[in-house]
């Protein structure tokens, strides 16, 4: 037996004290929520309400992270959820919205060798989004690596800097040596730059977050999934796996 | 001196309650009224019923009690909202704690009132919150459909 309450209708029309409960809302109920009404939906995607809702001081820290087959990158956010996701086998990035079932295909780069590709995504701080490739090049015979960028906006990609040698990989104010570790992940995470470096495949594997001051990268997790791996095998049955960290 | 450490509240339904300063000055809407007006000892509170603020002191003299320890607080929340399920109750509480500007205690109901609408239909909500669906079928239908994966799982009325 459900009836309406009085006191519920006031919480209703103050819109604060709405807000107050359905930023304490998962996701899921937040999308479900949307269509109760014409109110709820301009609350819900207010773009100050996805500001309040991302900065959101419950909102756990990054809980895990998983494994799962082809090349992901992963960015969560409110309203907007973008995947980078690359094709078997081709140099094919796309750029998808699940919400909104939107799909974009990253225009091609002359460059064929990616080493890295990334999305950089926050939609607290803008709607559009930037996609991050690091490829090979070769100058005089060298083997060097280069920045390309991405823009939404523009819709452009643009050159980011000078090429630069291996094995230093330069980040603003740090040198990263580039062994033969792979790097699985580069990205931000509740507000702080990760770096995901496998050591073993991806079974082993140290998460590096940046320092605030971006004086160095420290180690923040040593992560050992060998014994998921064992209760799980099937997940290992592609080394082309990557790893999705997620919030 | 007794007097001037405590003050009285007075319901809608017109109750009165005796609450030492420092706790009722948990709430900045009697923080504020209190310093307007020094000289009254008798504050009334139109918009919250005696049942309610009841509970709003129960909660604003647990937390004097715990001053500043975040542990203990927790434990006086838990036992506070121990068998808090009635949604009138706490619809009743969180508007009074929106009112009286209790930060802790709206933080502490609007996240029970948040569990408690994980999981639930749009429809639930709307009879609960008595919200008319100013969609259109068709308008419905695609904002469900933009979001279909939200609603799997969704318990039904």
């Amino acid at each position: 037996m459900q009836m309406t309450l009085k006191s519920a209708e006031t919480v209703a029309s103050i819109e604060d004290l709405l807000t107050e409960i359905l930023l304490r809302l998962p996701v899921k109920s937040l999308l479900n929520f949307k269509s109760v009404s014409k109110q709820w939906h301009s609350v819900i995607t207010n773009p100050n309400f996805c500001h309040l809702r991302s900065c959101w001081k419950t909102k756990p820290p990054a809980i895990g992270l998983f494994i799962h087959s082809g090349d992901f990158s992963f960015n969560e956010s409110l309203t907007t959820f973008h995947f980078l996701s690359r094709g078997p086998g081709e140099w094919k990035y796309y750029v998808c919205i699940p919400t909104t079932k939107h799909t974009f295909r990253i225009p091609q780069l002359d460059e064929t060798i990616v080493k890295g590709m990334g999305l950089a995504f926050d939609p607290a701080k803008s709607p559009h989004y930037h996609v991050v490739c690091v490829h090979e090049c070769t100058k005089n015979g060298d083997l060097l690596f280069r920045i390309h960028i991405y823009s939404s906006k523009t819709g452009s990609w643009k050159i980011c800097g000078n090429p630069f040698s291996s094995p230093l990989i330069s980040a603003p104010a740090v040198h990263w040596n580039w062994t033969k570790r792979f790097i699985y992940y580069f990205g931000e995470s509740c507000d702080h730059l990760h770096f995901i470096v496998a050591c073993q495949y991806e079974i082993r594997f140290d998460v590096y977050e940046m320092k605030r001051d971006y004086s160095e990268w420290f180690v923040k997790y040593k992560v050992d999934l060998s014994q998921v791996v064992a209760a799980y095998p099937e997940m290992i049955r592609d080394y082309n796996l990557s790893l999705l960290i997620f919030n | 001196m007794a007097e001037e450490n405590t003050i009285t509240l007075k319901s809608s339904d017109g109750k009165e309650f005796l609450i030492s300063k420092k706790a009722a000055t948990l709430s900045e809407t009697i923080k504020a009224m209190v310093e307007e007006d020094n000289s009254s000892s008798v504050f009334p509170l139109t918009v919250v019923d005696s049942k309610t603020l009841a509970d709003v002191i129960t909660f604003l003299n647990k937390h004097v009690d715990c001053g500043d320890d975040d542990d203990k607080k927790k434990s006086c929340d838990e036992e506070f909202m121990a068998g808090k399920d009635d949604m009138k109750d706490l619809f009743d509480l969180v508007v009074a704690a929106n009112y009286l500007d209790v930060k802790d205690l709206l933080d502490l109901i609007c996240g029970k009132i948040a569990d408690m609408m994980q999981g639930k239909s749009p429809e639930w909500v709307r009879k609960t919150f008595n919200i008319q669906n100013d969609f259109s079928p068709e308008e419905e239908a695609k904002v469900r459909e933009e979001y279909a994966w939200a609603h799997e799982g969704v318990e039904e009325d």
